[in-house]
């Protein structure tokens, strides 16, 4: 059953394998413990810093500037 | 750290943290967009805050709990919308309810998942990274290494229940 947290939490599942997933999840307390704990990995996995990090987060606050110079105009 | 500094620091793994707890990427970004907003009408204050990774932690999970609890009570008032997603969102409710970095142990986490990645045999790391890290499906990775899915999925098991048994080992 770990295969199947592992397929779901990474994107892997068929839309009918994610629905038969979702079904055994609801009724399966021990495989619904399996999932949260799962996801907490990749939770932590998400907060490492990337190689591609700086420039993503550059190019985002250049956009994030220019929004709020535009909304300052607007008012 | 002002804002500039916090929006670069914070700003892309806050995104791919709301990625794993939502259930649309695309929410994703909205939400971290609106937290920085926030944080933007309130900059003057920044210079307050003791521990900033705490900080936008928590922050960035209250604002993925509020988006999903905003979720759930507008399914329920979709006709037929008792569905996979409203499942969904309450399985992502309760696992980011349940996550927390203790104030002041970010770092000690980073390591501590840091090593456990470190130490996965070499092939069962690729995988890992490519899969976490670059993002590709398991399909294009098997492609990438000419091995079959089934090898992808198998080390992609081997590598999350290593930094399972690493993370419970050294963080309880």
């Amino acid at each position: 059953m770990i295969n199947l947290v592992i397929k779901y939490l990474t994107g892997e599942l068929t839309p009918d394998e994610k629905k038969l997933f979702l079904l055994s999840v609801t009724e399966d307390k021990t495989l619904r413990n399996e999932l949260t704990e799962f996801n907490q990995i990749l939770g932590h996995l998400s907060l490492l810093p990337q190689k591609e990090d700086n420039q993503k987060a550059l190019r985002s606050l250049k956009n994030f500037l220019t929004e709020i110079e535009n909304k300052k105009d607007r008012e | 750290m002002d804002f500039t500094q916090i929006y670069m620091s914070f700003y892309p793994k806050l995104v791919r943290f709301a990625t794993v707890y939502v259930v649309y990427e695309e929410d994703a970004e909205n939400i971290i967009q609106d937290l920085f907003l926030g944080l933007w009408e309130s900059k003057d204050s920044l210079k307050y805050i003791e521990n900033i990774n705490a900080y936008m932690y928590k922050l960035a999970k209250n604002k993925c709990l509020d988006h999903l609890k905003h979720q759930m009570v507008k399914d329920r008032f979709v006709v037929n919308a008792q569905t996979l997603y409203e499942q969904e969102i309450s399985l992502k409710l309760q696992s980011l309810d349940n996550f927390d970095v203790e104030p002041g142990s970010e770092e000690r986490v980073e390591k501590i998942v840091t090593k456990a990645i470190d130490s996965l045999p070499p092939k069962c790391r690729e995988i890992f990274i490519f899969s976490r890290f670059d993002g590709l499906k398991y399909k294009e990775i098997s492609d990438k290494l000419n091995i079959s899915v089934n090898t992808v999925e198998t080390q992609m098991c081997i590598a999350l229940k290593k930094l399972r048994n690493s993370l419970s080992l050294q963080l309880n």
